[in-house]
């Protein structure tokens, strides 16, 4: 908990560290083309506090942080705090679904793959996933928009709901389909190779060649128990993506112009948006935390030896 | 090469052509006495950038002003020529000193919230938001005296001195009025009132979710009466690469930033317009900046021989697909009024500018080379700076490329000067005092972003730019500019590549009443747009 909250802080700190380090800032950027005088850049460097050295912002910023203030964007037009919950449930929308759907269709995939090691099917379903992982996500994102919106008419070129539609959740859904599908894409990839190798490891042990010795199916030798072994390090996989899919999905989410947490960030960096950009960071590394907090608890369920 | 070359040129000259008479063909359209009877309903889908706050007053945001353009009215609108017409003001008078402007506010104006409107609003949001905020604005401060609101439809503006272009500071783009009532007393900045505009325009704002859109409803009460036509504006967060595919699958109806590119791509599709026509006030000239205070850019034959060397007629066909054109100016040819192209001309001749830096004393040395130097630039200007090293190159400047992000040019260039050649998207409108000027004078050469950056310095080309600001008669303050191109088109501080504009692009089969609301439409196209599919009447 406590080394929790000091990576937080030191996070935080690093943060604001990096940002000043780039060139220009949220004053100029205001300012636009307008060519603004000295005067307006000063005048908005002073409400930012931009004008103070470093470390007088960073504590001044965790001490209102510490008190849930987590600042204003003028960019934004509104307090941290309030942007990014209001792109929260598009981001925990797209990172769930894809999450669960990498999930399933990872395991069953890494299973059979591990289960029939060296066999056709494994090769078929590592070449797969290893191509799958390697497309880049803006190539891919654009044939599938190329395809299935301009071309078939099936499904929305991107955003959340379209023009007409006040947000029904069949129109939600059908727009959730592409972004949803390719983050997918790239996770079942990474769960396959993880849950493959995981358990070739698990089918290798004494225990596989007992029950089979004992006369149990293989579905039950494998499911039963090489899989409930296998699953710690896919565990660590799952929740280790957790806080990167919320906040870390910026290609899909530009591609596909999904109203989340990725393209506020990506907004923000080209914005030298500062409050905005420490809120995330300061968001996403608690996200790392809980996650790993929320990976010793899974353990404990899932291996008894690991229980006090 | 060389065939490549022609189908490239066949191409850009395509789309010029197809430019020119899409422009044409829309000033016809209005004219016909038989032009479609406009009607009404329907909802309009832009694919437009995320705004952030919703206020117009403070910002010279292009991703907010598209919106809050058909949120707010300015007391004046600039037609095709940056002339003014009228907008909350019907009418105004200028004394005969120049220096008092006053303005007849248009009668029974209700804000969004159904308060009465008044020329308090007018004062109020000058005195306290305007002049001290609004980026651009500020610099009015040098120029205002004060402002007096005599009575509920009378504005007074005294100014300090005359000041030719001051009408066109009052547009929505530059003096959007905010309600005094919902704004008085707080901090503009952060009054959540941003984020839930009330203003006077032609559509009154429903929602924003952001990242994702905002969504604008008709104003039943609009005081310029039978406006608007459209029941709801639709503004979809979206921008280039996905905002074409979505104008590609029928998602989205205007798509108002396009590429060079994306331009291409929807030329000469049927229902889809391609035109330049009611963007005039984003004209712009893009110029290789030289800084003429290092050696050798300090030599004007240095500076001549490079203009020479340049291949600009290429460059606008090629890297600008013929978006843009080769620049004949300093200025923009958009401000006709004070335009000419009877400057000093440096048609590409490589043996000219070999000549001339042969007779300054830069020969060549090892490998040709006769001196090295450096270009900075983002990468909206990647393709121009690739042509630019080639063509210097044959007359042996050997150029050194350095690609880095807007915000690392911009400091290099304006704030820490140290740079040998630059480059920046300027636009002039709507005037040449408001937009030109600040390239070339020595009171800008400031630590500010898009100031002088070149260092050029000249008492008369000052002098002139004085003069132009206090001549109130438009014919002689154009000979004065005209006398200011042929001089800077001599001592090239910097080279003018290419001038334009660059399109936007509608559905024409669905959409119609474009180009009727000025040089800035994209701040003010809800007004008169109707729908093809529309009734013929209100309900």
């Amino acid at each position: 908990m406590i080394s929790g909250i000091a990576l937080l802080v030191a996070v935080t700190a690093a943060t604001f560290v990096l940002i000043s380090l780039a060139p220009g800032d949220t004053a100029q950027v205001l300012a636009g083309q307008a060519g603004a005088d000295e005067e307006y850049l000063a005048l908005i460097r002073e409400r930012l506090q931009l004008d103070r050295p470093l470390p007088y912002q960073i504590g001044s910023y965790l001490k209102a942080a510490a008190q849930g203030d987590l600042g204003y964007s003028l960019v934004q037009g509104r307090p941290v705090r309030d942007a990014i919950l209001a792109r929260l449930p598009a981001s925990l929308l797209l990172a769930g679904t894809a999450l669960a759907l990498a999930a399933v269709l990872g395991l069953a995939l890494g299973v059979v793959a591990g289960a029939r090691r060296g066999g056709a099917v494994d090769a078929g379903i590592s070449v797969v996933s290893l191509l799958a992982y390697s497309l880049p996500v803006f190539w891919l994102g654009q044939l599938l928009i190329a395809l299935f919106a301009v071309r078939l008419h099936w499904l929305p070129a991107g955003g959340m709901r379209s023009a007409e539609d006040p947000g029904g959740v069949v129109g939600v859904l059908r727009h959730l389909v592409l972004p949803a599908g390719t983050l997918a894409l790239l996770l079942v990839a990474l769960i396959v190779r993880v849950t493959r190798t995981s358990m070739i490891e698990a089918m290798g042990h004494e225990y596989v060649t007992v029950a089979r010795a004992k006369g149990l199916s293989e579905p039950a030798v494998v499911l039963r128990h090489a899989l409930r072994n296998a699953l710690r390090p896919i565990v660590t996989v799952l929740t280790g993506y957790l806080g990167l899919v919320l906040t870390g999905a910026v290609l899909v989410e530009t591609v596909f112009v999904w109203p989340g947490l990725g393209r506020l960030l990506y907004d923000a960096v080209l914005a030298r948006d500062t409050p905005i950009l420490a809120g995330l960071v300061l968001l996403s590394a608690s996200l790392v935390v809980t996650a790993n907090i929320l990976a010793d608890v899974l353990y404990r369920l899932l291996d008894p030896r690991t229980r006090f | 090469m060389r065939r490549l070359r022609l189908a490239r040129l066949a191409a850009s000259a395509l789309l010029l052509l197809v430019l020119a008479l899409s422009a044409t063909s829309g000033a016809a359209e209005t004219a016909t006495a038989q032009k479609p009877k406009p009607l009404f309903g329907g909802t309009l889908v832009v694919a437009a950038g995320d705004p952030g706050a919703l206020n117009p007053a403070i910002t010279s945001s292009g991703q907010a002003h598209p919106i809050t353009g058909q949120i707010f009215n300015g007391l004046i609108r600039l037609d095709r020529h940056f002339a003014p017409t009228p907008d909350l003001a019907r009418s105004w008078t200028v004394s005969k000193d120049g220096r008092t402007y006053t303005f007849n506010l248009a009668p029974n104006i209700r804000w969004h919230d159904g308060r009465p409107f008044s020329s308090a609003d007018v004062k109020f949001t000058y005195d306290e938001i305007l002049l001290k905020l609004h980026p651009r604005t500020r610099n009015l401060t040098d120029v205002i005296e004060r402002i007096g609101a005599p009575s509920k439809n009378v504005v007074v503006f005294r100014l300090k001195q005359r000041y030719a272009p001051f009408l066109t500071w009052l547009d929505e783009d530059n003096g959007a009025i905010l309600p005094r009532h919902l704004y008085k007393g707080t901090d503009p900045l952060t009054n959540p009132v941003n984020l839930r505009p009330v203003g006077t325009g032609p559509f009154k704002f429903e929602s924003y979710s952001p990242g994702d859109r905002v969504v604008l409803v008709r104003n039943t009460t609009y005081f310029k009466a039978g406006l608007p036509r459209l029941d709801r504006l639709v503004f979809r967060n979206m921008q280039s690469a996905q905002a074409a595919q979505a104008f590609e699958a029928g998602e989205v109806d205007l798509y108002m930033f396009p590429s060079g590119p994306d331009a291409l791509r929807f030329l000469n599709r049927p229902g889809i317009t391609v035109t330049e026509r009611g963007r005039e006030g984003a004209a712009r000239v893009v110029p290789l900046i030289l800084n003429v205070k290092r050696s050798p850019f300090d030599d004007v034959r240095v500076r001549r021989a490079m203009a020479y060397a340049l291949d600009v007629e290429f460059i606008a066909r090629t890297a600008y697909a013929g978006v843009l054109r080769p620049a004949k100016s300093p200025l923009t040819r958009f401000i006709p009024w004070a335009y000419t192209s009877k400057v000093q001309q440096y048609p590409h001749t490589p043996a000219r500018a070999n000549a001339l830096l042969d007779e300054v004393g830069l020969r060549r040395g090892s490998g040709g080379v006769r001196f090295r130097t450096s270009l900075i630039f983002d990468a909206g200007f990647a393709r121009q700076a690739e042509l630019i090293k080639t063509q210097l190159g044959d007359v042996g400047i050997d150029v050194n490329l350095r690609l880095m992000d807007m915000n690392s040019w911009v400091r290099r260039l304006y704030i820490e000067k140290d740079f040998d050649m630059g480059y920046t998207n300027f636009t002039h409108p709507p005037d040449p005092d408001v937009g030109w000027k600040r390239i070339y004078v020595c009171s800008n050469i400031v630590q500010a972003p898009f100031t002088n950056g070149s260092g050029y310095c000249n008492s008369q080309v000052d002098a002139l730019f004085d003069q132009a600001a206090k001549e109130l008669d438009q014919r002689k303050r154009g000979e004065i500019y005209r006398q200011l191109q042929r001089k800077l088109a001599s001592d090239v501080p910097v080279i003018p590549i290419a001038d334009g504009i660059g399109p936007w692009i509608y559905r024409n089969s669905e959409f119609r009443g474009f180009g009727n609301a000025g040089s800035k439409e994209q701040f003010a196209f809800g007004e008169k747009v109707w729908w093809t599919k529309g009734s013929t009447s209100r309900h």
